[in-house]
């Protein structure tokens, strides 16, 4: 079945995007959540960059102030030695650097274009006042680690330009700048190390949701699903009394029980249907038969009648022609009898008693069963609902059942039972008569037979259309009938009609001429 | 030039039309045969015909619509109508228009003579009379449905019935039947069940010739009794039809429904 296995791909296919959505999803924000450490990291460091700034900074200031030079050095040297820090150096406002933790950079000039500082200054600006973040900058020398630079300007203040020295005028606004770098090697070791872990854990996360999703998925909607296929191509092979085994409460639980409940319809229908159908075209089959074959069978019947009556003084001839005009006869009652059964009637529908009905089919066949010591047993509910159906009909149902039941039971006697009650089947009401009899039984093979045109049993005594005529008649009244038999001991008939049949669908197949 | 015939058989089928002339033949009667309804209708009108038997199945116009122009322009002629496709509805329909009789198919010579040498009968016994000086006077009015005691109901002219006090009713052949099969042998009671049904034959009557007449029940019902002076002496048909040669006293199932290929008729 092409597509169900189209469903399955797309399903699947469905999975698989499901599955690469999940996984953007959980690397976007891993690569966040790495990213976010980094800049907390980097704020971190900054933060600390900036205090340490600032430290030199006012640790220098006396210094400065006294203009001691030896101890701004010794100061700056200390502070450079410290793990972490590449350099720290000040230059002034033309940008000779005074002071360095790198002694022999000292006098020169600082590379405005060099890469530590060209982030944030634009050649041949002066420094004015800026932000703490304008001030940072991190840059990569060449080869090297990344690095966080600082700078902190140093502005004029009275004690400044009032000093002894007489160094800075009163006019210059910033002084010089203290400028502090620190390696990133650390910061990036570590969010190295955060970006590993994160991603070991996104993988593993996404490996386990998908062993997780795929072992759930197979559990709870693969396999099942499978049987469920498996059954659809098991009814659709025409295997109808495949049974889907309902262990689960949940949606697919309720898809198997409405299954096993459509394959159960379907069945009936489907039985339903096929009797119908038979019923319908031996109908018109024994029509088309019964008159195509009427008029050489009266050519042959008339002849020979007509060559019997002739032949008064020829007794071999004679003989001869009686065994011709006897089944010639024969088939002429075959015909008629298949005729009968052909008959299209629509039922004459009027408003009766079933006890009624099976009364008078008791009376008229009460002769037959008396003869044969049967004793009937009436078990009938008085306070039945009188329903709409062909009077005539139905009683030539419980004719049939009845001259059935007595052939079944035989010469030996016995006992035939009939009971009617009212049943709720799916919530409608229905009259259900029940005929018994303690005959002969059916054989199981041939249960499924009896309600099939032609089948009989009775050898010469009939050609198998009565229970055929009792199932068309019941049909047509919307009812149903079923049998269950046991060899040697009997069966039981059972009649269900609806008290009051749905509006609108009347059987009847159309009157052929 | 007309040509005086006993008979005219209208029927497509070659083997049953040869078989017919056949029988009929050997008993000298002068036959005509048409193939189709419009060819029997012009006969009709050229010839002089005593009896017509015709298929009802015929190509193109039916037998039934043969019957009811034969019945409006020739009244006194009677049909027997033969079918191969025998239902209870085509026999009660045939009757209902004024059909003489009713032959299924297929036939023996025993039924098909019988049936032939009544038709012939009755047809003689109809000529010189008004059509409509019949023992039974049907009314037309019958759609008041009574089944009172003494109410007649009519099948045709084949048989009737008459209601009791009791409910029960009276089956009895109609005016085609007496005085007109010969000298009556016997009677032979057809029915199974105890019971007989509307357009079934329930009965036949065998002249001491072997000729058998069919005769087809006009209601459904469950038979209560026999009429045991018919037992006694058969002759009951012939001389006193109406009254004391009834055939079955029944219950009726359905006459409501029944009544409806019935006409309501009283005795002349």
């Amino acid at each position: 079945m092409p597509g169900v296995k189209n469903v399955k791909n797309k399903i699947s296919h469905k999975l698989i995007a499901v599955g690469i959505v999940t996984i953007a999803i959980v690397g976007i924000f891993s690569y966040f959540i790495t990213k976010s450490n980094q800049r907390t990291f980097i704020l971190k460091v900054e933060h600390y960059a900036n205090q340490l700034s600032e430290m030199i900074k006012s640790s220098t200031k006396s210094d400065m102030l006294f203009y001691r030079r030896e101890r701004v050095h010794e100061i700056i040297d200390t502070i450079g030695q410290q793990k972490g820090i590449e350099k720290v150096r000040i230059f002034n406002k033309e940008g000779i650097i005074i002071y360095s933790s790198d002694r022999k950079v000292v006098g020169t000039m600082v590379d405005k274009r060099a890469e530590a500082c060209y982030a944030c200054h634009t050649a041949d600006q002066p420094l004015e006042r800026l932000s703490i973040s304008e001030r940072t900058r991190i840059f990569q020398l060449e080869d090297k680690v990344r690095s966080l630079g600082i700078i902190n300007p140093i502005y004029n203040e009275p004690g400044c330009w009032q000093a002894d020295c007489h160094i800075h005028s009163q006019e210059q606004k910033v002084l010089g700048v203290l400028d502090v770098s620190m390696s990133l090697a650390e910061v990036d070791r570590l969010t190295k190390e955060n970006q590993t872990i994160v991603v070991l854990f996104t993988l593993a996360a996404i490996v386990s949701i998908s062993v997780f999703l795929w072992y759930f998925f197979k559990r709870l909607i693969t396999r099942p699903v499978q049987r469920i296929v498996a059954a659809t191509n098991a009814v659709a092979a025409g295997n109808l009394s495949y049974k889907l085994e309902v262990k689960r409460n949940d949606e697919l639980g309720h898809l198997a029980n409405s299954f096993n409940e459509m394959t159960h319809n379907l069945a009936e229908a489907q039985t339903q249907l096929y009797h119908s159908d038979k019923l319908a075209s031996i109908g018109r089959l024994a029509a088309g038969v019964a008159h195509e074959i009427n008029n050489p069978l009266t050519g042959v019947l008339s002849y020979s009648s007509y060559l019997l009556k002739r032949s008064e003084n020829d007794s071999e001839l004679k003989s001869d022609l009686e065994t011709i005009v006897r089944e010639t006869k024969r088939c002429r009652d075959i015909v008629k009898d298949l005729l009968d059964f052909a008959r299209p009637i629509s039922p004459h529908k009027k408003s009766v008693n079933i006890n009624d009905v099976i009364e008078r089919a008791l009376n008229i066949v009460a002769s037959q069963l008396n003869f044969r010591n049967i004793v009937v047993r009436k078990k009938y509910t008085d306070s039945l609902p009188d329903v709409s159906i062909d009077d005539s009909q139905l009683q030539q149902v419980f004719i049939n059942l009845l001259v059935n039941a007595a052939d079944a039971i035989g010469e030996k006697g016995g006992t035939v039972s009939l009971a009617t009650r009212t049943v709720q089947i799916k919530g409608k009401e229905q009259i259900q008569i029940d005929v018994t009899d303690t005959g002969c039984g059916i054989a199981k093979e041939n249960i499924s037979k009896i309600f099939e045109p032609f089948y009989s049993t009775k050898d010469q005594k009939g050609i198998g259309l009565g229970l055929s005529v009792v199932w068309g008649i019941i049909d047509k009244h919307q009812g149903t009938i079923s049998v269950e038999s046991e060899l040697n001991r009997g069966s039981t008939f059972t009649i269900r009609i609806p008290v009051s049949p749905a509006a609108g669908v009347v059987k009847g197949e159309p009157q052929h001429e | 030039m007309s040509e005086k015939y006993d008979i005219l058989v209208v029927e497509d089928e070659p083997v049953v039309l040869a078989a017919i002339r056949k029988i009929i033949e050997s008993e000298h009667i002068a036959m005509d045969e048409a193939l189709d309804t419009k060819s029997a209708l012009s006969k009709l009108k050229r010839n002089t015909y005593a009896l017509v038997i015709s298929d009802l199945m015929l190509p193109r116009i039916s037998g039934l619509d043969l019957i009811q122009s034969i019945k409006e322009d020739f009244p006194c002629v009677p049909v027997v109508v033969i079918t191969g496709y025998a239902t209870l509805e085509k026999a009660l329909q045939s009757f209902k228009i004024g059909s003489f009789d009713f032959i299924p198919k297929p036939f023996d010579t025993e039924v098909f003579l019988g049936v032939l040498h009544r038709g012939l009968n009755y047809s003689r016994a109809m000529q010189g009379k008004d059509p409509h000086q019949r023992t039974f006077i049907h009314i037309l009015d019958a759609n008041e449905t009574v089944c009172s005691a003494g109410t007649r109901y009519c099948l045709g002219c084949h048989a009737q019935i008459m209601f009791e006090e009791t409910g029960t009713a009276l089956v009895g052949v109609g005016e085609t039947f007496p005085g007109m099969m010969g000298d009556l042998s016997h009677m032979d009671i057809l029915v199974s069940r105890e019971e007989i049904t509307q357009g079934k034959c329930c009965a036949q009557f065998v002249t001491k010739e072997g000729l058998v007449n069919m005769f087809w029940a006009p209601l459904s019902g469950k038979i209560e009794t026999g009429n045991d002076d018919l037992d006694k002496d058969i002759r009951l048909i012939d001389s006193d039809p109406y009254d004391k040669g009834w055939l079955f006293r029944i219950a009726p199932y359905n006459f409501e429904e029944e009544v409806q290929y019935l006409t309501r008729c009283e005795r002349k």
